[in-house]
């Protein structure tokens, strides 16, 4: 049996204490991965080309699953989300929306503009627990990264940084 | 034998000739017509006893006509073979295609003639100059007056008969007087000479009694006639007027115009549609705009071969521009086929393209408005389920974690507070169209000072200060505008930076178009220029909520409020120096009204 790398998760999500209960629900799961945050849409396509803050290779891994919010400030998860699959670089970065809208036009847009699946938020803990471990061992455990394979290459030059 | 030629035994007696002459005639008008040739053979033997017996009244010699049938008898008189000549003449012209109308003219003289000879019979007439001007038989003159009111009869489309059978004034007048005139004259004179022979009056008399009653018969005639002519004149006069005023009258305009465009008639109404009086002889493709004329000029085409539409711009006098509907339709002039005109109708279709252009105007602000309505109502349910969502999530994780307790308190206060603002924002928001708005002069000094006097406490504890300018007076709604101003007060103050004491400049510029700005300047944290759009959507926080509180109503309050009053809202800043927001309202609003629609152009 191969040694189990470890898993990184980017959660992209504005809300702090979103991303609190995010975080301790991932750390109670059988194999906590490793979980890194931003809080916009603008922060994530940085962390992901390694702009500003997330420049050291070693401080922003790459990640094997973006949790993604869609209504962020500055830079929505809709917009994000269009950039990074239209991107050859990132087309293959598994993205799963997590959000609170159940909209079906959501639903339908983030389909359409390549998320890999859409989570409605659940209001319990219990569920939310259950879902966000179901998601870490799907992505983590049973799904092959890309990371591992044809690995996402962080290039910093890949997206142009939007005006601001 | 004599009984029958003479009928009075006194009386000339009638020939074998004319009563040959007169059995030809008869067949001659009797035979159908398809026995034509033969009916002319008939009326050629007329012409040729009659015309040969003048023949030999003319020249004095004895042609043997007299005797080709009968011997032993005498000649016919002079004015039957005239009358037999003549009526022969009408009977062939009867029945020969293509002459029939010199038929009746032919036959007048034969009858005027039988009709002397009946009146001198009489009467006893002798002229002693020519004696043979009296030898014409009863029987004769009445036979000839009887075949031609046959060919009278047989003409029922034309001459005497068709003007009898006429209901004009014509008709009604024949009808009349022919009859008086036919029977009067012989029995005034029978009057008159019955009253010589009694002895009642000597013959002079009896000439001036006669002269004053055929006077009067004729005066009556005449009087009749011109009376008959009068009604008949008034009537049509009268219906004419009729007709020009039901004309005048129409809703629409009327107007004939001849081939090359120039108007005959027009009336009242098209006059008031074109601005202009349209006087005949007036081109009415002059009325019409130039670069639509080609289209008229082609419309007029049409119509002069079966009705045509088309809808036109035209300038009016006082330079109005109005779309008018025409539709034409050929009008022949009876009399003069290549003289037709066409007659237009134009119908003014401004108003109703307008209301219709209103109409759709209407109808897009609808629909924007429920698309507004739609998203904004996402927006709310996304925006106000997310804090309880939390603040349950965070009582599980309570309920679950003694030692978490204390933080998810916290946290459960603090979403509770959001959704608290986001629901009174979000009423306040609502009720900003519902409510009736109070329209009137405002002086914009006076609001800002309310607005910095509702938010005192804050301006204190943030140490900030205002520095007001000159404000004007305008038209609007005192309580949104002071709620304008809180709100971009409360943006200021909330968006300051932490080490420099907020300061608010508050200033109006005159614009263009009956507008003003009010700028409200600050030297917070500023905004990107890439931002500034989405600023005023509902929801939308360009900051992270737990540095920046606020519900993400406020500034699109405030850009409703300028729409509201006709007007608008940017905002323009450099990040870190602070933002300006700029409103540019009319000097002079009213609330609530879609800007009036143009009218659209010409089809």
């Amino acid at each position: 049996m191969r040694a189990v790398r470890r898993g990184v998760i980017l959660v992209a999500e504005d809300d702090e204490d979103d991303r609190l209960l995010i975080g301790a629900a991932l750390a109670r799961t059988a194999c906590p991965p490793d979980v890194r945050y931003v809080t916009d849409g603008r922060e994530l396509l940085d962390y992901l080309c390694r702009r500003g803050t997330w420049s050291d290779p070693q401080g922003s891994p790459v990640p094997d699953l973006v949790l993604l919010d869609l209504n962020m400030p500055r830079m929505s998860g809709r917009d994000a989300l269009c950039v990074l699959k239209q991107d050859p670089a990132f087309r293959c970065l598994p993205i799963v929306v997590f959000t609170t809208s159940d909209d079906a036009r959501d639903v339908k847009a983030s389909y359409e503009a390549g998320a890999n699946a859409f989570v409605t938020k659940p209001s319990t803990l219990a569920e939310l627990s259950r879902a966000l471990a179901a998601i870490a061992d799907f992505w983590l455990a049973v799904a092959r990264s890309p990371v591992e394979g044809a690995r996402v290459e962080a290039r910093s030059a890949a997206i142009p940084r939007p005006p601001r | 034998m004599p009984a029958l030629t003479r009928l009075v035994p006194v009386m000339p007696s009638m020939t074998p000739n004319t009563a040959l002459s007169l059995v030809a005639c008869g067949l001659a008008l009797a035979l159908p017509h398809g026995a034509r040739h033969l009916a002319q053979a008939f009326a050629g033997f007329a012409i040729v006893i009659g015309g040969l017996t003048m023949v030999e009244y003319g020249t004095g010699r004895d042609l043997g006509i007299d005797h080709a049938f009968i011997q032993g008898t005498l000649r016919m008189a002079p004015q039957t073979s005239i009358s037999l000549t003549l009526l022969g003449l009408a009977l062939l012209a009867r029945r020969t295609p293509g002459r029939e109308s010199v038929t009746q003219p032919l036959a007048v003289l034969p009858v005027l003639l039988c009709y002397l000879s009946i009146v001198g019979l009489l009467f006893n007439a002798t002229v002693p100059v020519f004696p043979l001007a009296t030898t014409m038989a009863l029987n004769t003159a009445v036979a000839i007056v009887l075949v031609s009111l046959g060919l009278v009869l047989s003409q029922p489309g034309s001459g005497l008969l068709y003007r009898w059978r006429s209901t004009g004034p014509g008709g009604r007048t024949l009808r009349f007087l022919l009859p008086a005139f036919v029977l009067l004259p012989p029995f005034l004179a029978l009057l008159r000479s019955w009253g010589e022979s009694a002895g009642a009056y000597d013959e002079g008399f009896g000439i001036a009694l006669q002269a004053t009653a055929m006077l009067a018969l004729l005066a009556t005639g005449v009087l009749v006639h011109s009376r008959s002519l009068d009604a008949a004149e008034s009537e049509r006069a009268g219906q004419a007027e009729r007709f020009r005023h039901i004309v005048e009258n129409i809703p629409e305009g009327v107007c004939v115009i001849d081939a090359c465009g120039q108007v005959l008639y027009a009336n009242a109404r098209l006059d008031a549609l074109l601005g202009r009086r349209t006087r005949s002889g007036l081109s009415l493709s002059d009325c019409v705009e130039p670069q639509v004329r080609t289209l008229f000029h082609d419309f007029l085409r049409h119509a002069e071969h079966g009705p045509a539409r088309a809808t036109l711009a035209v300038r009016c006098e006082g330079a109005e521009l109005r779309s008018l509907r025409f539709s034409a339709t050929p009008l022949p002039d009876p009399l003069a086929p290549d003289r037709g005109g066409t007659l237009l109708f134009a119908i003014d279709e401004t108003s109703r393209r307008l209301a219709e252009g209103r109409l759709r105007e209407r109808a897009r602000a609808l629909e924007q408005s429920l698309r507004d309505v739609d998203a904004f109502a996402r927006l709310a349910a996304h925006d106000l389920r997310e804090p309880l969502r939390k603040i349950q999530l965070l009582a599980d994780r309570a309920s679950l974690d003694a030692t978490t307790t204390a933080d998810a308190l916290l946290r459960i206060r603090r979403s509770a507070a959001l959704l608290q603002a986001g629901l009174g924002d979000l009423l306040a928001y609502s009720r900003l169209a519902a409510s009736a708005h109070m329209v009137r002069g405002v002086d914009i000094g006076a609001v800002v000072r309310e607005a910095e006097e509702r938010l005192g406490e804050r301006f204190r504890s943030a140490g900030a200060s205002i520095v007001v300018g000159v404000l004007p007076t305008i038209n609007g709604d005192p309580a949104l505008l002071c709620e304008l101003f809180v709100h971009l007060f409360d943006n200021a103050l909330k968006f300051r930076r932490a080490d420099v004491p907020p300061v608010i400049r508050v200033a109006s510029n005159p614009r263009t178009g009956g507008k003003v700005e009010l700028t409200v300047e600050d030297n917070g944290v500023g905004l990107d220029p890439a931002d500034a759009e989405q600023l005023f959507e509902v929801f939308r926080t360009l900051h992270p909520r737990d540095r920046y509180p606020g519900s993400g109503i406020g500034l699109a309050t405030c850009r409703r409020i300028a729409e509201l009053h006709g007007g608008e809202i940017t905002a323009r800043g450099v990040l870190g120096e602070g933002a300006v927001f700029s409103v540019l309202l009319p000097v002079h609003a009213s609330l609530g009204v879609p800007p009036e629609c143009v009218p659209s152009d010409a089809e």
